[in-house]
């Protein structure tokens, strides 16, 4: 006769329906950065790198502390690239 | 007077030996910085600490424990809270959840690329009840095992 209060007796739990989730304060994706080199513009790099010219407003807008002017960059500059633009 | 002479001429020379250890310093300072290599795309990549796990029944928009338990009742959402810290490219952060008799209960990840302090919540329910017993939650960073957490269901 089995004993339900008997661990080795019980019948094995059933996990089926388990239902999971979850979430993290942390980024996903560090940005990375690109060494500005001659002949580039900011839409040049956004091709590059994600694909799609249009997006050198995302890289420009990441980097509006050492970028004055959108059509300006330097060779040798560092730009930080947002992840997921 | 020789003696003033003989001065002046070792600190002239301790300065002069002072200025060439800080142009070397500098010189290869320079040098480092120059290593990066234009158009190139860096990231940055390090380890990622865990500092503790807790448990509980609720988790605030910083995903820390706002309700930390180790007792519930089958119902209840099971969360458990990773603090990490550190920086770190694409860290796998993982939890597997097991029963008393070696079931896997859930079993999850999460990619994190952290800089410095972070919280990584996962949770656990059952809408027809968490069978009632002691469970382990095994905290593993990039495949290794880090921490376990022990916690009970009771009606």
């Amino acid at each position: 006769m089995p004993d339900p209060n008997k661990p080795g007796d019980r019948p094995a739990a059933d996990f089926s329906d388990v239902k999971s989730g979850s979430s993290s304060s942390a980024p996903a994706d560090l940005p990375k950065t690109y060494t500005v080199q001659s002949g580039d513009n900011l839409s040049k790099i956004a091709k590059e790198v994600y694909g799609d010219a249009e997006k050198w407003h995302a890289i420009f807008d990441a980097n509006r502390d050492k970028i004055k002017n959108p059509d300006l960059i330097r060779p040798g500059e560092i730009l930080t690239l947002p992840p997921n633009a | 007077m020789h003696t003033l002479i003989r001065h002046r001429a070792l600190a002239r020379a301790t300065a002069f030996g002072l200025l060439l250890v800080v142009n070397g310093a500098c010189g290869k300072k320079a040098k480092e910085t120059s290593e990066t290599s234009p158009g190139t795309i860096e990231s940055a990549v390090s380890a990622v600490r865990v500092v503790d796990v807790d448990l509980g029944r609720a988790v605030g928009p910083d995903k820390q424990i706002t309700d930390k338990a180790d007792e519930f009742k089958p119902n209840e959402t099971i969360y458990a809270t990773v603090h990490t810290t550190g920086t770190g490219q694409n860290t796998t952060v993982l939890t597997r959840w097991m029963y008393e008799d070696g079931q896997l209960v859930s079993e999850r990840s999460e990619s994190i690329s952290p800089t410095g302090d972070a919280y990584t919540e996962f949770h656990v329910s059952k809408p027809s009840g968490l069978p009632e017993g002691k469970y382990t939650i095994h905290v593993l960073v990039n495949g290794q095992e880090v921490q376990t957490k022990d916690f009970k269901v009771e009606k």
